[in-house]
C-alpha cells in the first residue's frame, strides 16, 4: 500500500472521531464567544492548544479572569494523561524518525489514539501516514467545528439535543470491547478484571478530591500497576 | 477580529504545556529502549485509559455531594454497548448511541 493510501485509510478511520468532534466543537466555540473570546482568539486555541476540555476550562477561565499562571496549570493537568497515551504509542512507532514521531505525538488526542487502538486490535500494521491520515482528519475537523461554532453557533440548533455529544462515549466504548477481546487473547482473565475494577474503585475514590482528568490519570496508573503486579503473581 | 495580548500568552504557555506530555515520550524513548517491567506496565494502559474515560462521562465531580451520576448517559450504554458486542462495527455503534441518547433525551 502506498503511502497516500495509507494516509486515506487512516483519514476514513477517524470518521467516528470528526462525527464527534463536529458537535463538541461547535458547542466549544459557542461557550468560548459567550465568555468573550473572539473567533480568532478561538481558532488559535483549537490550532496550538488543541485540546477539548482544556479550551473549555481556558474559556471558562478567561472569562472569570483567573491568573495566568493557575490557567496555565490547570491546562497542563487536564493534559497530562498524553504522556501516557504518547509513552504507548512509541512502541508502535519504533522505526519512525525523531521528527516523523514528533508530528504523531503533537497531534495525538484520546480519540486519535482510540482509533489507532482499534486499528491493531484488528491485527492490522499501522504505518506512520496511516495515523497522521488519522491524527490531521481530527486536528481540522476540531480547527473548523470550533470557529464555526465561535461565529455561528448562535444560529445552530443545540447539537446536544440530537444527542451527537454521545458519538465519543460511543466510539468509546467500540474501542474498549476491541481491546477487551485483544486484552483477553494475551492476558489473563484475572488480571485484566483486576485492572478494570481498580479503574472503577480508584476514580470513584478519587473523583470527589479531583478533578475529573487528574481522577482518570490516577485511575489509570494505579491500575497498570495493579495489572503488572497481579499478573507476576 | 480582535486578539487579547492576555489570553494570546494563554493560549502560547497552555499549548506548550500540553505539547510536552505528547512529545517527550517520543524523545525520551528515541536512543534508549524502554525497559521490560515499563513496557509491561505500558500494555495495561490502553484498557485502563478508554475504560476510565468512559467512567468519566458517567459519573461527575459534584459540588453538592459525592458524585454527580449522569442516568441517561449510563442507559445509553446498554444499547451501545450491546451493538459494540454483536457487531464489532465502530460507525454503527456510534449511530446507534447517538440514536439512543437522542431518544432518552426526548422523553427524559
Amino acid at each position: 500500500m502506498g503511502k497516500s493510501q495509507e494516509f486515506k485509510e487512516g483519514a476514513l478511520a477517524s470518521f467516528p472521531t470528526s462525527m464527534g468532534y463536529v458537535s463538541i466543537g461547535i458547542a466549544c466555540g459557542l461557550v468560548g464567544s459567550s465568555s468573550g473570546i473572539s473567533p480568532l482568539e478561538m481558532g488559535l486555541m483549537s490550532l496550538i492548544v488543541y485540546g477539548g476540555s482544556s479550551q473549555f476550562v481556558m474559556s471558562a477561565l478567561i472569562f472569570a479572569h483567573a491568573p495566568l499562571f493557575s490557567i496555565v496549570l490547570t491546562v497542563f493537568l487536564i493534559n497530562l494523561r498524553h504522556f501516557l497515551m504518547s509513552l504507548h504509542t512509541t512502541t508502535i512507532f519504533k522505526d519512525n524518525s525523531l521528527l516523523g514521531n514528533i508530528a504523531i505525538g503533537s497531534l495525538l488526542t484520546d480519540e486519535s489514539y482510540g482509533v489507532m487502538l482499534l486499528e491493531q486490535a484488528k491485527g492490522h500494521h499501522i504505518s506512520p501516514s496511516w495515523m497522521n491520515g488519522n491524527n490531521l482528519t481530527g486536528y481540522l475537523t476540531w480547527f473548523v467545528a470550533t470557529v464555526v461554532g465561535s461565529v455561528f453557533g448562535q444560529f445552530i440548533p443545540d447539537p446536544e439535543k440530537f444527542g451527537f455529544d454521545y458519538a465519543l462515549v460511543a466510539m468509546f466504548v467500540a474501542i474498549f470491547i476491541g481491546q477487551l477481546m485483544a486484552s483477553l487473547s494475551i492476558q489473563r482473565v484475572k488480571t485484566i478484571c483486576a485492572v478494570l475494577v481498580t479503574v472503577f474503585i480508584a476514580y470513584l475514590i478519587f473523583i470527589p478530591f479531583l478533578s475529573s482528568s487528574l481522577s482518570v490519570l490516577g485511575a489509570t496508573l494505579l491500575s497498570c500497576f495493579v495489572g503488572v503486579i497481579v499478573d507476576e503473581s | 477580529m480582535s486578539l487579547n495580548y492576555f489570553v494570546l500568552l494563554v493560549i502560547l504557555f497552555s499549548g506548550l504545556v500540553t505539547w510536552l506530555p505528547r512529545i517527550t515520550p517520543f524523545i525520551l524513548t528515541k536512543y534508549k529502549e524502554l525497559p521490560p517491567i515499563v513496557v509491561r506496565f505500558l500494555n495495561f494502559i490502553p484498557i485502563a485509559i478508554i475504560f476510565s474515560l468512559i467512567v468519566s462521562t458517567i459519573i461527575e465531580p459534584s459540588k453538592t455531594s459525592l458524585y454527580h451520576i449522569k442516568w441517561l448517559e449510563f442507559l445509553a450504554l446498554v444499547p451501545t454497548t450491546l451493538v459494540a458486542i454483536r457487531t464489532k462495527n465502530i460507525l454503527l455503534t456510534v449511530v446507534i448511541g447517538i440514536i439512543s441518547m437522542a431518544v432518552l433525551r426526548l422523553f427524559f
